[in-house]
């Protein structure tokens, strides 16, 4: 047994397909098997269309990659008309992720998709992008204004709403017990790590925007770390994420406290590697005698 | 990579690049090296997956 249940929506298994990674969603339908993911969260959606930051601004690094995409979208209004009746038939759930430029960004977002007929079942808040000077970043840094936003996101929807937390924080636990307290029903944790490249010849920064979010096996054990670090403050569920790269990995998060888990840059490598994942549950829990997959949930143990 | 889609590596394409395909026409040696470091890339995480699981 693998199904997933996070407020009243029920998940196939625990896999995600991370925003950001899989495209708007419908995009691999044609050679990846979507009904076997859990669900599927597309990338993040602004008010406005963005062409995201100037070329270089993904870097291919040791264990992994760093990136200044941008949050390259076609903002929210294209997104309802034209991406989300394509989104309305693909073979599995979907979650819309959100980001904004500033506060009210947000608000506008989610009001407008929510005036509009889409079969998604909730929404995930990109509160910790790095990559935008005047975006995210404030919000996922600061404990109050995680509060806030929160808050005033659950006004506007009764859907699945999951705040996507920065590890790029002194205190973790904090700004995810401001996100509990403020009605999220989940925690994903975590996004990218900041990162920095630099040409060592001509001493050029590689990416254009300086700065990138660092994703891919390398950030594997502080994301660990993470998502532990939540599991001990919140008792709502945590997604965890960073750096998954083998099935392996999908039951350390687990085992650290995550309820599900998402995968993202090994998706860049390979889009139908969450399939594979998942076509693992079986026999692993028939080899160890676990019954349910959520039996594993924060089972770790002193050593 | 060759099951691909179009939409999928046109989608691929908008990621890296501002203006996505119409960049990557504009600029065929950035993308010859970006596509030799992606492939580069790609053989180093499969070669470290697969190391790790042998380790595990």
């Amino acid at each position: 047994m693998f199904k997933i249940k996070i407020k009243d929506i029920e998940f196939n298994n625990p896999i995600i397909a991370s925003s950001g990674t899989f495209g708007y969603g419908y995009e691999v339908a044609d050679f990846v098997d979507l009904e076997k993911l859990g669900c599927v969260i597309t990338k993040s959606i602004t008010l406005e269309s963005r062409n995201g930051n100037p070329s270089p601004r993904i870097h291919e690094s040791k264990s992994g990659m760093i990136n200044s995409i941008g949050l390259a979208n076609v903002g929210v209004d294209k997104f309802c008309v034209n991406e989300i009746p394509k989104l309305n038939n693909i073979n599995t759930k979907f979650i819309i992720s959100i980001a904004g430029k500033k506060y009210e960004d947000y608000i506008q977002v989610i009001k407008k998709i929510e005036a509009i007929e889409s079969n998604h079942v909730g929404y995930e808040i990109n509160v910790s992008c790095p990559n935008t000077s005047k975006g995210g970043m404030e919000f996922g840094v600061d404990a109050d204004m995680t509060h806030k936003l929160t808050s005033d996101m659950r006004s506007e929807t009764d859907k699945l709403l999951i705040v996507k937390l920065s590890p790029n924080v002194t205190n973790i636990g904090e700004i995810a017990l401001a996100a509990e307290s403020a009605g999220a029903d989940a925690i994903s944790a975590v996004n990218t790590f900041v990162g920095l490249s630099i040409d060592y010849i001509t001493g050029k920064f590689i990416l254009n925007n300086k700065f990138g979010g660092v994703s891919g096996p390398a950030i594997k054990p502080m994301a660990l770390a993470k998502v532990y670090q939540i599991f001990k403050v919140v008792k709502i569920p945590i997604i965890g994420m960073g750096g998954i790269s083998s099935f392996k990995d999908v039951i350390e998060f687990i085992r650290a406290g995550a309820t599900m888990v998402q995968v993202g840059t090994l998706n860049y490598r390979d889009p139908t590697i969450l399939s594979t994942f998942n076509s693992q549950f079986p026999g692993f829990l028939k080899s160890n005698n676990i019954d349910d997959i959520k039996d594993l949930v924060g089972r770790h143990y002193e050593n | 990579m060759r099951k691909w889609s179009w939409s999928y590596i046109n989608w691929r394409l908008t990621t890296a690049y501002p203006g996505g395909w119409k960049y990557a026409l504009l600029h065929p040696i950035e993308l010859i090296k970006d596509l030799n470091n992606y492939l580069v890339w790609c053989q180093k995480i499969d070669t470290q997956i697969n190391l790790e699981d042998k380790n595990v």
